[in-house]
Formats: C-alpha cells, structure tokens, sequence
C-alpha cells in the first residue's frame, strides 16, 4: 500500500548551498533505491530555533516528500542521523493511501515550481540582508572615530 | 421514595430501576443496539445523570449571557481551517506564553480538534518551530 510521507529536517545554518545539495541527493538515492517515489523538495531557509540546537539560534529548514510502502522511512532517517550537519528531523505520514498516483504527481510538480520561486525570492531578500548587515558593519568600525559628528549632522537635519 | 426520587418521572414498569424484566415476551434477550431500539429501561445511576443534565442545562438558561458564552470550536467553524505543524503562528494560539498546552474547557475547541491541536503542537516543539518552555526564566 502506497502511502505520502513527508520528513523534514534541519540543517545548520552555516551550510554552503552545495551542502544542502548533497544531503538532498544523498536523501534522493536512498528513496531511489528502496523503491520511494519522490515528490518533492520544499525549501523553507533559514528560520529561526524556537530553542538552540547544539548551540545553534537558527536552522536551514528542508522537507521532502514521497510516496512509499514504509521500507524507506528508517532508510532516511537513519542517513539523517548518521549525517552531522542535520540537528533534527520528523518524519510525518500524510495519507494512509493514495488515489491517483500520477495526479499527486503532477501537483506535486507544479507546487515545487511555485516552492522553488518563492525559495529564490527569499534568498534574494536574505542576502540582501547579509549585504546591508555587512555594509552597516563596516560603517560602524569604520565610522567609530567620527561618530560624534555623525550625529550632530543628524540633529541638524530634524 | 419512588415518587420523590423521579421528580415526577415514572419507569416504564412497576419495579422501579430494575425494570420489568419478567413480562417482556417481545423482547428477545440480547441487547438491541442502534438509534431505534426501544427506550432501555433506565438503570438508577442514569437517572440521576439526566437528572444533572436537565439541571444544568436549565441552569445554563437561567444565567443566560451572565456566565461563560457558549464557545465555538474555531476549527469546526472555520472549515477551511487546517491544523498544520508548520504553521506556527496559529498554534501559538493554543498555548500559553509558559509554552503550555491551553485545555479545550478555556479555548473551546471540541474534542477531536483539540486532539489534532495537540499533536500539532507537540510535533512542532520537536522540529523547534515552537518552545517547550519559555526561552529564559
């Protein structure tokens, strides 16, 4: 019997884009080869911890989803596990059985395409925020010195 | 004592809560389950609970808007509503700010809504989408 599975997973926050690549194909393999079809992946980012994970405040949020009979659940969870640069996972059952298979399939397919846009739009926005972070950052320890005139000027303005 | 005990209810036979077992011909032994059967004859201690029910539900009239509002599951009248781990924000609705799980008696859910509710929140503490306890004490 065919059923959906999703497992999210966390991944520390410092992994490169190329990490998040191979854990993902790593995860692809083991569902090839215990026979799952995989849906798809849905990328969340970088959000932050409720509470610190080995000393981590945030975590990159990835879930996969898949139809399987249950031989590939443990498969999975035991690659995340063994894998360092995962902090959590969860494995939920969705549907207990699925209808149409290659219907699921399709959706599955025009949703990853909307995931995937919105999962670039964040991304823009978050390096956009690590660029201004930056920039600020270098304003500061270079702006210490005259930080006093700095401020002046503002009063003026008002 | 029978007469007081009903408060003008009257069993179907003569033998107060035992029923009149002796004289049904009709009935052929076996419980007959399901929405038509017959009114089973009433034992003592269900007695005294519809007793309590119709106590409180004219209670519950008399005090009208004074007291508590009937509540509304927010999810049975929302029917588009979907309890989802992953959706944080709606679940923080069911929790206190000490992170615990608010009780269906204060928030009103019914009873399979707050069971989907729970798990929900359970299953989101675990992926840290939602604490445990409050983040410093």
């Amino acid at each position: 019997m065919l059923r959906e599975f999703e497992t999210t997973f966390i991944l520390q926050p410092e992994i490169t884009d190329e990490g998040v690549q191979t854990v993902c194909a790593r995860v692809d393999q083991i569902l090839e080869r215990s026979g799952a079809i995989r849906l798809l992946y849905d990328d969340d980012g970088k959000r932050r911890l409720a509470y610190e994970i080995k000393h981590f405040q945030k975590g990159h949020y990835l879930t996969v989803h898949y139809f399987d009979t249950g031989k590939a659940v443990p498969e999975v969870e035991r690659a995340l596990r063994l894998d360092e640069s995962v902090l959590r996972f969860l494995t939920v059952r969705v549907a207990d059985e699925v209808g149409d298979v290659e219907e699921r399939k399709k959706q599955a397919a025009e949703e990853e395409k909307i995931r995937a846009e919105r999962a670039k739009e964040r991304a823009e926005i978050e390096a956009r925020e690590a660029r201004e972070r930056e920039a600020n950052e270098a304003l500061r320890l270079g702006g210490a010195a005259d930080e006093d005139s700095d401020e002046s000027e503002d009063e003026d303005e008002r | 004592m029978s007469e007081g005990f009903g408060g003008g209810f009257r069993p179907r036979g003569d033998r107060d809560d035992r029923g009149d077992r002796g004289d049904r011909g009709d009935r052929e032994g076996g419980y007959r389950g399901g929405r038509d059967r017959d009114r089973a004859p009433m034992t003592a201690k269900g007695r005294l609970r519809a007793k309590a029910r119709k106590k409180a539900r004219k209670a519950a009239k008399k005090k009208g808007g004074a007291f508590g509002r009937k509540k509304v599951c927010r999810f049975c009248a929302d029917q588009g509503a979907k309890i989802e781990y992953r959706d944080p924000k709606t679940l923080r609705y069911f929790m206190t700010e000490t992170g615990k799980l608010i009780p269906s008696r204060i928030s009103g859910n019914c009873a399979r809504h707050q069971r989907s509710v729970s798990l929900a929140i359970k299953r989101a503490r675990q992926l840290a989408l939602m604490p445990y306890a409050p983040s410093h004490v």
